[in-house]
C-alpha cells in the first residue's frame, strides 16, 4: 500500500479521486434518482413560483398596469401591489376576499376534524353499530368531486324567494325557505369544504388511532387516571401529529378551492383572481402570490410543530389488543342511525340527486313529487340524439350522444391516466430515494421541493403554470401536455408522501440483503421492495387518478370548456344547463366509484390506505 | 485466501466516533467475533468492512483488492465485494417462498443452469436441514427456522468471507445455544472465513479463534478467547469477559526485593503476589510511560490535521465495579503508584480450611453443577465458583484462599494490566 505517499502526478491523481467519488456516488441508484429529481423539482416548483412573482411585476398592455404607468408598456412596475393593496379597491379586490377565505379555510379545518375526528374515534375506539358500512361510506365526499356537496346543498335549499335562482328540494316540495346565509355565501363553504375533507381527519387520525399502543393508555388507567385526563393528556398529544397533518392538507386545499365558493356564491381570493381577468391581470397574480405564502406559512407553522413529533414516532402497531368503549346497547345503535343519516346526506344523497336532476323536465320542477305522473319526468337530457333548439337544450343533444361530453370525458381519462402514471412512478422513486438517504440535504431538498405544490392552492399552481407553459416563446394552452405536467407537478406529493411512509416501514436490511447478493437495482424494486408494499405503492398510483378525474380549480386556467370533463360541467353549469352539469357529476361519481372498485378487487389496495397518509 | 486489512478506519457521525481508528487484521479462515458493549461500533465495523456503510477516512482491503480508501476515493459497492452478511433479524423477502429466497441471488449469477441451482439450494438446504420448507413463506416459519433459511442464502453464493451481525440474538436461549454449535460446525464444514457480531461474551468465548474487543469505538484486545480471558489487557476487557464477572478488589502495596508485590487488601488483609513471569515494576511503569507518550503524540498529530474533530465520546479509564454489602463514600483520594486492582476470576476463590481470610455465606446459587457463592468479607463481598452439587448455609462461617497463578494486578492509575501471578494471604 502505498497510502498517502505523495504522488508525482497530483492533478491527474485529484481527477481520479473525484472520478472516483462521483462513481461511488452514482453507483448508488438512490443518489442518482434524487440528482435528478432535485433538477426536476427544483424546475417544476421553483420556475413557476418565479414565473408568477415576475408576472406581478410586469406591464400587462391592456391592462390597470399599464394605464397606471401612464401607458408604458416595457419594464417593471409596482403598480400592481400599490393598486392592489392601496387603491379605491383595496377593500373588495383585497382585504375581504382574504379574510374571507383564512376565515373559511380556519373554519373548514375545525369542521372536518371535528367531524372526522369524532367518527374515527368511534369507529376505532368504541363498540359502534354498522362500523363496517359506516367507514366505507364515511370517504364518499372525498372520492367525489369537490363541487358536488356544493351542488346538494343548493338543490337542498335554494329558493327563488330568497336566492332568486329556482326552487330547490326544500322550497319545491315542502316550501320551506330558508336564509340566505345559509343558502350561500360562508356558512355552506365552511360546512362543505369541511364535509369533503372530513375523510382526511378520518383516516389520519383513525390511522394512529388504530395503530396506537394501548398500552400507553391502559397504563394511564391503571394509575387510576379519570377518563377525562387520559383522553387530554395521553389520547390527545399522540393524535396531534395526526390534526396537524390534516390542518395542513385541509387548510391549503380549502384556500385554493374554486368550485365550493364559486357555486355558493362567495368571494375568496380564488373566485377573486378568475374575476379579476384581463383587466388586473398583474394584481390577479399578486392574489396567487399571496395565497402561495399562506401555504407555505402554515406548511412553516406545520414543521415547527413536526420536530417535537419526532418524540412519538415509536408509536407502532405492536399492541393487538384494544380495550373498546362501551357506548350502551341502546347508544351504539343509536350513534350508529345519527351517522347513516348524516352519512346518507353526504354520500348517498348527492348520487341519487344528480341522478334525479337529470329526469327532471325543468331545473327545480319537483311536480313529479305531487303528482307521482311520470309525464313530469323526462329522458329527452340523455337521449335526445338530434340538434333541437327547443326544450331547454341550447341545440346540446342528449348527454349519452353529445360529443363534447364524450371527447371531454375521453381527455379526462387520458389525463387522470397519465397524471398518474407519471405522478405515482415518480413519487414512488422520490418516496424510495429520500427514505435510503433520510439525513442528507440532497434528499430533504428534494422531500421539500416535491411536497411544496402540494401546499400550493390549486388555482395558483394553474395559474403559474399558465404563466409558464402558455405564452410566446411556449404555448401548451389547451393542450393534453400542459394538464398532464401540471397534474404530475401537483400530484406528486401523494405518491412520494405514502411511498416514503411505505418505504420507512421496510427495514434497509431487507435491501442489503439482496445488494449483498449483487442482485440489481431493477430487480431490488421490482421483486422486492414494490411487491412488499404493494398496496401503498398502488394507493400512490390511485389517489393522483382519482384526484384527477375531478379536478377543476387547477385546471380552469389551462384549457376550453369542452377539453376535460370538469370544465365542462363548469360550462354547462354557466350556461343554465342543470341537468347536464347533474349528469356530468354523476358520470365522474360512477367512474371513480367503479374504478376504486375494480382497482380493490384487483390488487387488494384501496383509497383509504393511502389519502394524506 | 482473503486476508480482510483495515488500516486506520474512523466512522464518525459529527464529533460521535463510533469507530476510533480501528486497524485489524483477519486472517484467511478464521472465525472472529467482534464483541463488546452495545453502541461500541462493533456491528459499525462490520458494515464497514461488508460496504453498506461509509467509513469516514482509513482504507480497507479484502483478499489483495483494496475495496475502500478515503483518500483515493475507493469505495467497491457491497455487490461488488463478493462476500455473505447474515442479517441480525434474518431480512428474509417476506414475498417470496424459502426456495425464491435462496434461488434468487443464485438466478442472477447467470452463469448457473436451472439444474445447477436446483443442486445448490438442495445443498445448502440440507446442510442447515430446512428441506421441508422448501414452499413455506417466511412469516410460516419459526424464528429458528427462519434464522437457517438466511443462513442457507447466504451461503448459496459460495462468498469466501461470512458476515454475521449478531445472528442469535433473537432466539430463545436453547435453541441459541443449538444453533451456536452448528455455526461452529459450518464454519468447519464449509471452511470460510467468519466475521460474527455479538455483544454475548459466551458467544464470543466459545465459537472464536479469535476475539476481537471493542469500547467506545477503540480496539480494547484482538487475541484468542483464552488468551483474552486469562490475559486481559485492562480492567474493561477482565470485566466484560467472563461469567460470573471477575472480582476485583483495591490493593495499596508496593515490590519487594524479591519482585514479590506486598498488598493490603480488603480492609486489613496481608497479601503477597509472586509474579508468574518475573517483572520488574519500574521497567513496567516506564513502559507506560513510554506508550502513554506515544498515544499523545499520535493524538496530537491527529488534532494537526485540517479535518480533525475532537472526539465528543471522551475515553475514560474504565470504573471497575467492587462489590460492597453497603454502599461505601466514593474514594476521592488521588491515585498514586502504589495503588492496584486486584482481579481475581470466581473460579479461584477456594473455600478451605486453611485459608487465610475469614469470611461468611451471603448468598449462594446451587445449579446442579456448580454452585455461585457470595462471601461476605467485612464489608466486601467476593463471588466464588464451587464444582459438584455443594450447597451452604446462608450465614455459614468459611474461611478463603486464592488459588492458581492466575491472579491479575492491575495498575489502579491507567487500568492497564501489570501481570499475573498466585496470591498468597499472610
Amino acid at each position: 500500500m502505498s497510502r498517502g505517499s505523495a504522488s508525482p502526478n497530483t492533478s491527474a491523481s485529484s481527477f481520479r479521486i473525484l472520478l472516483n467519488k462521483m462513481r461511488t456516488f452514482f453507483g448508488k441508484p438512490q443518489n442518482t434518482i434524487l440528482v435528478i429529481m432535485a433538477i426536476v423539482c427544483t424546475f417544476t416548483t421553483i420556475a413557476p413560483v418565479v414565473a408568477i412573482l415576475k408576472d406581478t411585476v410586469s406591464i400587462h398592455v391592456g391592462s390597470i398596469d399599464q394605464q397606471l404607468e401612464h401607458g408604458r408598456t416595457t419594464g417593471f412596475t409596482f403598480a400592481n401591489y400599490i393598486d392592489l393593496f392601496t387603491g379605491k379597491l383595496a377593500k373588495k379586490n383585497l382585504w375581504e376576499p382574504l379574510l374571507n377565505t383564512v376565515i373559511m379555510s380556519v373554519m373548514a379545518c375545525v369542521v372536518s376534524i371535528l367531524y372526522g375526528g369524532i367518527f374515527a374515534f368511534l369507529v376505532t375506539r368504541t363498540n359502534l353499530r354498522f362500523k363496517k358500512y359506516l367507514s366505507s361510506i364515511f370517504i364518499f365526499p372525498y372520492i367525489m368531486p369537490q363541487w358536488t356537496l356544493a351542488m346538494v346543498w343548493k338543490n337542498l335549499f335554494e329558493s327563488v324567494e330568497i336566492c332568486g335562482t329556482r326552487d330547490g328540494l326544500l322550497a319545491g316540495l315542502f316550501g320551506i325557505t330558508m336564509p340566505n346565509w345559509w343558502c350561500q355565501g360562508m356558512f355552506p363553504s365552511i360546512i362543505v369544504l369541511g364535509l369533503h375533507y372530513a375523510p382526511f381527519a378520518y383516516i389520519l387520525i383513525g390511522g394512529i388511532f388504530r395503530n396506537m399502543d394501548a398500552n400507553l393508555e391502559e397504563a394511564a388507567t391503571i394509575l387510576n387516571t379519570p377518563k377525562w385526563k387520559i383522553m387530554t393528556r395521553v389520547t390527545l398529544p399522540l393524535i396531534r401529529p395526526a390534526i396537524l397533518s390534516t390542518i395542513l392538507l385541509v387548510f391549503g386545499s380549502s384556500m385554493g378551492s374554486y368550485p365550493v365558493p364559486h357555486f355558493l356564491n362567495f368571494t375568496t381570493l380564488s373566485t377573486k383572481y378568475l374575476e379579476m381577468g384581463d383587466r388586473r391581470a398583474g394584481e390577479a397574480s399578486v392574489l396567487a402570490v399571496i395565497m402561495m405564502l399562506l401555504g407555505v406559512a402554515v406548511m412553516i407553522i406545520n414543521q415547527r410543530s413536526l420536530k417535537s413529533r419526532k418524540s412519538y414516532t415509536t408509536v407502532t402497531g405492536k399492541s393487538g389488543q384494544i380495550s373498546k368503549i362501551n357506548l350502551g346497547k341502546v347508544g351504539r345503535v343509536l350513534i350508529g342511525a345519527i351517522f347513516i343519516v348524516t352519512t346518507f346526506f353526504t354520500s348517498i344523497f348527492p348520487i341519487v340527486s344528480f341522478a334525479f336532476e337529470t329526469f327532471l323536465p325543468n331545473p327545480g320542477d319537483y311536480s313529479f313529487f305531487y303528482t307521482w305522473n311520470p309525464a313530469y319526468l323526462t329522458s329527452k337530457w340523455w337521449l335526445t340524439s338530434e340538434n333541437v333548439t327547443e326544450s331547454g337544450m341550447y341545440g346540446q343533444m342528449g348527454m349519452l350522444f353529445n360529443p363534447t361530453i364524450w371527447n371531454a370525458y375521453g381527455g379526462t381519462i387520458l389525463v387522470s391516466l397519465s397524471c398518474a402514471l407519471t405522478a405515482g412512478t415518480l413519487g414512488t422513486l422520490i418516496g424510495y430515494a429520500v427514505s435510503k438517504n433520510r439525513r442528507g440535504k440532497l434528499a430533504s431538498y428534494v422531500n421539500s421541493m416535491a411536497f411544496l405544490p402540494y401546499l400550493m392552492p390549486s388555482i395558483a399552481v394553474g395559474i403559474a403554470f399558465f404563466i409558464l407553459l402558455s405564452n410566446d416563446t411556449i404555448n401548451l394552452f389547451n393542450t393534453y401536455w400542459i394538464l398532464i405536467i401540471v397534474g404530475t407537478v401537483k400530484y406528486i406529493p401523494f405518491a412520494s408522501r405514502s411511498s416514503l411512509n411505505s418505504m420507512l416501514q421496510i427495514s434497509g436490511e431487507i435491501e442489503e440483503s439482496a445488494i449483498m447478493q449483487n442482485i440489481p437495482w431493477y430487480k431490488r424494486m421490482l421483486r422486492i421492495i414494490i411487491p412488499i408494499q404493494k398496496s401503498s405503492i398502488i394507493s400512490g398510483y390511485l389517489l393522483p387518478f382519482m384526484t384527477c378525474l375531478r379536478e377543476l380549480s387547477l385546471f380552469l386556467m389551462l384549457c376550453t370548456q369542452g377539453f376535460i370533463l370538469s370544465t365542462t360541467l363548469d360550462y354547462f353549469d354557466e350556461m343554465g344547463l342543470y341537468a347536464f352539469s347533474s349528469g356530468i357529476n354523476l358520470i365522474l361519481i360512477v367512474t371513480i366509484l367503479i374504478s376504486n372498485f375494480a382497482v380493490n378487487k384487483i390488487t387488494g389496495a384501496s383509497l383509504d390506505e393511502g389519502i394524506g397518509s | 485466501m482473503p486476508k480482510i486489512v483495515l488500516t486506520d478506519v474512523t466512522k464518525r457521525w459529527d464529533s460521535f466516533y463510533a469507530v476510533d481508528h480501528l486497524d485489524l487484521t483477519i486472517e484467511d479462515c478464521s472465525f472472529v467475533t467482534l464483541l463488546g458493549p452495545s453502541g461500541c461500533g462493533k456491528t459499525t465495523t462490520l458494515r464497514m468492512i461488508a460496504g453498506l456503510e461509509t467509513p469516514t477516512s482509513g482504507c480497507i482491503e479484502i483478499g489483495d483488492r483494496v475495496v475502500f480508501d478515503s483518500e483515493k476515493g475507493i469505495n467497491v459497492p457491497a455487490n461488488k465485494r463478493k462476500i455473505g452478511f447474515l442479517f441480525q433479524n434474518y431480512a428474509l423477502w417476506p414475498n417470496m417462498t424459502v426456495y425464491q429466497n435462496i434461488a434468487f441471488g443464485l438466478k442472477n449469477l447467470k452463469t448457473m443452469t436451472k439444474a445447477q441451482i436446483d443442486a445448490r439450494v438442495a445443498e445448502v438446504s440440507k446442510l442447515v436441514k430446512i428441506e421441508p420448507f422448501m414452499n413455506r413463506y417466511p412469516a410460516e416459519l419459526s424464528g429458528g427456522q427462519q434464522q437457517r433459511v438466511a443462513i442457507a442464502r447466504t451461503l448459496a453464493p459460495e462468498p469466501q468471507v461470512i458476515f454475521m451481525d449478531e445472528p442469535l440474538s433473537n432466539l430463545d436461549a436453547k435453541l441459541r445455544l443449538e444453533m451456536r454449535s452448528e455455526l461452529q460446525r459450518l464454519h468447519l464444514t464449509t471452511g470460510r472465513t467468519f466475521v460474527y457480531v455479538t455483544h454475548d461474551q459466551m458467544e464470543a468465548m466459545t465459537l472464536a479463534s479469535k476475539i476481537c474487543l471493542i469500547e467506545n469505538g477503540l480496539l480494547q484486545q484482538y487475541d484468542a478467547p483464552l488468551t483474552v480471558y486469562n490475559y486481559p489487557n485492562n480492567l474493561f476487557v477482565a470485566d466484560f469477559v467472563g461469567n460470573p464477572s471477575i472480582n476485583f478488589v483495591d490493593a495499596e502495596g508496593e515490590q519487594a526485593a524479591d519482585g514479590a508485590m506486598n498488598l493490603r487488601i480488603l480492609g486489613d488483609h496481608e497479601a503477597t503476589l509472586s509474579f508468574k513471569e518475573p517483572l520488574k515494576i519500574e521497567d513496567w511503569r516506564e513502559a507506560l510511560k513510554k506508550k502513554h507518550e506515544d498515544r499523545e503524540a499520535v493524538l496530537a498529530e491527529r488534532r494537526k490535521q485540517k479535518k480533525h474533530v475532537e472526539k465528543g465520546n471522551k475515553d475514560t479509564v474504565f470504573k471497575y465495579p467492587v462489590a460492597y454489602v453497603d454502599d461505601v463514600p466514593a474514594d476521592d483520594r488521588p491515585v498514586t503508584d502504589r495503588d492496584y486492582v486486584l482481579g481475581i476470576r470466581p473460579e479461584f476463590v477456594k473455600i478451605v480450611e486453611e485459608g487465610g481470610i475469614e469470611g461468611e455465606i451471603y448468598g449462594a446459587m446451587p445449579t446442579g453443577m456448580e454452585t455461585t457463592i457470595r462471601v461476605r468479607i467485612g464489608n466486601f463481598l467476593l463471588t466464588g465458583v464451587v464444582f459438584g452439587g455443594v450447597t451452604y448455609a446462608i450465614g455459614e462461617k468459611i474461611r478463603l484462599a486464592f488459588e492458581g497463578t492466575n491472579i491479575m494486578l492491575f495498575d489502579k492509575a491507567s487500568g492497564d494490566l501489570v501481570g499475573v501471578g498466585s496470591a498468597e494471604i499472610r
